[in-house]
This record gives structure tokens, sequence and C-alpha cells, in this order.
């Protein structure tokens, strides 16, 4: 994987910055700035296109289940094995007032009218059992120029347009609202690839014999 | 051609008088313009897939991609492709995640975002699968070949001249955009050709046999009943 330092080599040439001592010795951006620019970059990347993926199997005894720190939104759950059936709470409402006292074995799980990083099963599992769930993961952020970057190599020359962008447009003497506009288009064709990319990962109907 | 010589091309385009010691671009910041083109043209384009091996085995459904690949196409068991599904189709037909049972014989996969796919049924043991996808990211050296398609190296090249006018910005920028345009022209156009070539991939049945709503016919208005 490659460093938050080597994509800063990469960019201080855009930059007109000296990529052997990029951010470190700039005198217009500081290393946390920059990092800080990877960082929103990176969450900015995944939350538009969902390449990433996390994948987690959480011990569960309550209705509510705490979410990974990394998830933002629940693709598919399951319980001891069983998928679980997106609802919302008025679906759960509407099947029984009461389905908060229930205890049994899950089959709906809901994520409105709850904290961010919550969950809630249909009723309370009967006994302890393991929650599978598979989610959006958004990358964990950077503190150091060592730490490896997040997003998968291919699209880090998009990150880095991104980057590029919002470093630009930075009020200053070295700001440059043209060039960042444009980094910030290259950025976004990034996410377009990358949202055919996931769409295009669609299965087709299965499968269809022309001979039948 | 190799990496050096596509350089001083652009190097000379650029109006540099000596391509060995440029003054206002360096060797290696083209090169990495040159890498970043290279990642563009695998992802638009749809060339350069490889196959990367994966280990799977008795006791799991869902793999983290191998290295190697930044988006799965296809997954082979030895000379045999498994039928994509989606995880939501998958669900629907199987039990797949409570359902333990082993077998020699894997049928199913599932691509889960680009990061993670998932094998059905599980494996009667450690065994190796075969994943076909779009390259990974990949340095290139001066001395190294371009890994593109011959009639693509001249779009590579006005990739690289524009990604270095960025640097310029101003006028200098947006009068090389006609280039940009030109790189992405030539990819669409080799993009085309690549899904011309690989139809019917998608529609691989276990006759294998083509589809009889075959490009030619569809396109002609001649779909047969």
């Amino acid at each position: 994987m490659t460093t938050v330092a080597s994509l800063c080599a990469k960019i201080a040439y855009d930059l007109h910055e000296n990529p052997s001592s990029f951010p470190v010795s700039s005198s217009y951006w500081t290393t946390d700035e920059v990092i800080s620019y990877i960082n929103y970059a990176e969450a900015d990347f995944s939350r538009r296109t969902g390449i990433s993926k996390g994948v987690a199997s959480l011990v569960v005894s309550t209705m509510l289940v705490d979410l990974p720190d990394d998830a933002v939104n629940v693709e598919r759950a399951s319980f001891n094995g069983r998928r679980l059936r997106r609802a919302s709470s008025w679906d759960l409402e509407r099947q029984d007032a009461n389905w908060r006292s229930r205890v049994g074995r899950p089959k709906l799980y809901k994520e409105d009218r709850l904290t961010p990083g919550y969950m809630q099963l249909d009723v309370t599992p009967s006994s302890q059992g393991v929650c599978s769930i598979i989610y959006d993961s958004m990358p964990q952020a950077h503190t150091a120029l060592t730490d490896s970057l997040s997003i998968p190599d291919p699209w880090l020359p998009y990150i880095a347009w991104e980057v590029i962008s919002l470093a630009l447009a930075k009020d200053g003497d070295h700001q440059d609202v043209e060039r960042s506009q444009y980094a910030h288009q290259r950025y976004l064709f990034g996410v377009a690839i990358a949202r055919r990319a996931i769409i295009g990962s669609e299965a087709i109907p299965y499968p269809v014999s022309d001979n039948a | 051609m190799l990496v050096s010589d596509l350089i001083d091309n652009v190097l000379r385009r650029l109006n540099e008088a000596s391509t060995s010691s440029p003054v206002r671009w360096s060797r290696t910041e083209v090169r990495y313009h040159l890498e970043e083109a290279l990642m563009e043209y695998v992802l638009v384009t749809g060339d350069g897939v490889v196959s990367v091996d994966l280990e799977i085995n008795s006791s799991d459904n869902i793999y983290a991609l191998p290295d190697g690949i930044s988006m799965p196409m296809a997954v082979r068991d030895g000379d045999r492709y498994l039928l994509k599904y989606s995880v939501e189709d998958l669900d629907n037909m199987h039990d797949w995640e409570s359902d333990t049972a082993t077998s020699p014989r894997q049928t199913i996969w599932c691509p889960i975002g680009l990061s993670h796919l998932l094998i059905y049924p599980r494996a009667n043991g450690s065994k190796t699968v075969t994943i076909e996808g779009l390259a990974s990211y990949q340095t290139v050296t001066e001395g190294s070949q371009i890994p593109a398609r011959n009639e693509m190296l001249t779009a590579l090249e006005d990739f690289v001249v524009n990604r270095c006018m960025f640097k310029e910005g101003g006028a200098e920028l947006a009068q090389s955009q006609p280039l940009y345009n030109r790189w992405i022209q030539a990819a669409q156009h080799l993009a085309g050709k690549n899904i011309i070539r690989a139809y019917p991939a998608w529609q691989v049945t276990p006759e294998a046999a083509v589809s009889r709503f075959a490009l030619r016919e569809a396109a002609m208005g001649e779909r047969k009943p």
C-alpha cells in the first residue's frame, strides 16, 4: 500500500513544492493540513462510491446492535446464519405495537430512528447469538506521513486530484480557484469510474439458457 | 515503446530544450503522470485483465480481494467459470450463510463492493480459485516497456502532456485541454471495442451457448422469438 508521504511527494509537483520535503518544509501548507486534506478526500471518495465494504461478526444479546466504528450503511445482516430483512420503525409498529417487548429469533432489522452507529433487531434474541453484517466502510483517518493510505492504489490519482483541489482553494497568495475547480472535476471523473465499476458488478439475471 | 522514449516525446512537446536535464518538469514527475495515465487507461478501457490466485477454505464464504486486482470480473475453479450473482440473488436462492456443507466444486461467486467477494458453496478443504479482473496499480521504470496496446501510445502521450500542463495553469492548461479530450475519445473507442470483443461474456450459461439475443440481431431489430 502507498503511504501518505509517497502520495504527498507526487502532489508536490503540482503545487510547485519540493517533492523530497513536502509538506514538512512547505511555507504554504502544514503537514497536519495536508494530512487532513487526504483524510477528507478518502472519506469523501468512500462515501460517494461505496467501493470499500466491511464484514463483521458481532456477538449480540440485546435488540440494539452497536455497529463497528467504520460502518456507514448496513447492506446485509444475518443472525446466527439466517438472513435478516431490512425493515423500518413504521413497518414494525404496524406489525405489532408491542414489538419492543418481544423475545425470540430475530428476522428483521432497522436503522431508522436510532442514534447513528446502531441498528435494531425486531425482537430481543432469546439467547446470545452472532450477528454478521456486510457494510459500507469508511476509511480510518491518518495522523502521520508514514501511515498507509486506505483507498486502494488504482484510485489514488483521484484522491490526489481532490487534495490538490483543496490545497489550491485555500485562501492566500497561492490560491488558484480555476485550477482547484479543474482538479475537482478530475476527482469527480474518478468517482464516476468507481461508481460504474460498482454498478457493473451487479449480477446478470441467472442464467438465461437460450436453448431452453 | 519504452517508458523513457515516451518521456522524451512528452518533454519535447513541452518545449524542453533538453530531455535528459529538463528545467520545468523532471523525468520522475513525467513518469508519475504516465503511471496515472496507465491507471486511468485500465479503469476506463477495461484493458489489462490479469489472473490472480485466491486460497479458499472450508470455513468461509467471504474473502478479501487479493492484491493485484482492482476490480473482479470473473472467477474460475480450474478451467471452469463460476456463475456471477449478486448477494441479494444468492440470498433469495440459497441459505448460503448457514449452509456449512462443503463441496469440491464451487459454482457461484458474488462481488461485494470492490474489496471482497463471496464464493459458494464452501470448498471441501484448502484449494485455489483464480480471480480474473482489472490489473491493480503498477509502477513503471524508464527501462520498462509501456504496458498498453500500441495503438494507445499516442493517446497516452496526449494524456501526459495535458497532465504536465496542469502545473502551468491558466491559458496554458486551457489550451492543452483538447489533448485530454483526444485521450478520452481514444479510451472510449477502445472501451467500445473491448465490449464487442468480450461479447457474450456476460451471458455465460451452463451450456456455454451463444445468446440468441446476439448483438448484431439486436442492433438490426431482428430479434428472434
